[in-house]
């Protein structure tokens, strides 16, 4: 059965996650634009990827891809409606969005899994 | 009731007093500060409706917290750790954005109608954190409806006292910074301390009103 409640969790989550990192970055001025941008990617799409299994304990891969799926549709939203970057203009910026998000996710979610099977493998 | 909240935030005032420094403070300074650099840098465009969102989800985002410590203490169950409070935050912030969002957005377009639908979703908006922590969807909003039907005008009189309140001691404590050269920043931590005072109290009064009042 699909969670849908872990499912919000998860986003609500990789969203604090993603302002707290944002904020900190920003505010202590550590990286260049490009550097910030690329680690935030990874850390809210790689948090993604971490929370998702966690709470989906039975639909694990699906719920990270559609977790993935959702918070690229936000992010496209914000900077269509409160930003006015016309990002729908562009049909290739769309798809490598949405491409790299939920491989990435999906990668870490892979990753995470064979991790978390090892672990209970060893305690029992 | 109002006795029985004062009890309680005295119970707890070491552990009201972490959570406070762990999120109410950092959490209501990044609302502010987020405020501000919208209205600094969306020169072309402004949203004055989005930054009563952030108002609004400031107050909502932390009522689960406060609940959880007051339904442990009224129930006589064992008392919630500062981690546990931490996670309950993180837990329910999701399911909060989900369901007030749409809330607000109904809110704003119903201005036109007389304010009808603002007023409706404005009692929603505050009642139904009370029951974010119920695992079933359907059951949240049943439990919100019914609470709206049990009190109906009355709710809009709670909206005016969270409303009201805050003003008023902000506006209060502004008074003795208004002869000073301030400055953003004193203004925002001066928000944010008066939110962690007065947020605990209007939570316990308004929890022991809705849920605990069958």
């Amino acid at each position: 059965m699909f969670n849908f409640r872990g499912f919000i969790q998860t986003i609500g989550v990789s969203l604090i996650i993603t302002m707290v990192y944002s904020f900190i970055i920003g505010f202590f001025n550590l990286m260049s634009v490009e550097w910030s941008i690329f680690t935030t990617f990874i850390v809210s799409y790689g948090s993604v990827g971490v929370f998702a299994p966690l709470w989906n304990r039975q639909t694990p891969y699906f719920a990270a891809f559609l977790s993935a799926v959702v918070l690229t549709v936000l992010n496209l939203l914000f900077s269509i409606i409160v930003l006015r970057i016309q990002v729908l203009a562009k049909p290739d910026i769309v798809n490598e969005n949405l491409f790299s998000s939920t491989t990435f996710t999906m990668l870490i979610a892979f990753l995470f899994m064979q991790i978390n099977k090892r672990i209970e493998r060893k305690k029992s | 009731m109002i006795k029985t909240s004062l009890e309680i935030y005295n119970r707890y005032l070491i552990k009201i007093m972490m959570v406070s420094l762990i999120i109410v403070i950092p959490f209501s300074l990044f609302i502010y500060f987020s405020m501000y650099y919208m209205y600094d840098y969306l020169e072309a465009d402004q949203y004055p409706n989005l930054y009563i969102f952030f108002i609004v989800l400031n107050f909502i985002c932390i009522v689960p917290m406060y609940r959880k410590l007051t339904t442990c203490d009224i129930d006589g169950e064992e008392e919630p750790t500062v981690w546990e409070l931490v996670k309950v935050f993180f837990e329910h912030f999701g399911m909060i954005l989900l369901i007030s969002l749409p809330l607000y957005i109904i809110a704003v377009v119903g201005v036109a109608l007389a304010f009808i639908p603002t007023a409706i979703s404005g009692g929603l908006l505050l009642v139904f954190p009370f029951f974010i922590h119920d695992l079933n969807f359907k059951e949240v909003l049943r439990q919100t409806g019914s609470i709206l039907k049990r009190e109906n005008i009355f709710i809009f009189l709670d909206l005016i006292v969270v409303a009201s309140t805050q003003i008023l001691i902000y506006s209060l404590l502004m008074q003795a910074f208004a002869s000073f050269e301030s400055n953003i920043y004193v203004y925002g931590i001066m928000r944010a301390i008066v939110n962690a005072c007065i947020f605990p109290f209007l939570i316990f009064y308004l929890t022991q009103r809705y849920s605990l009042e069958e």
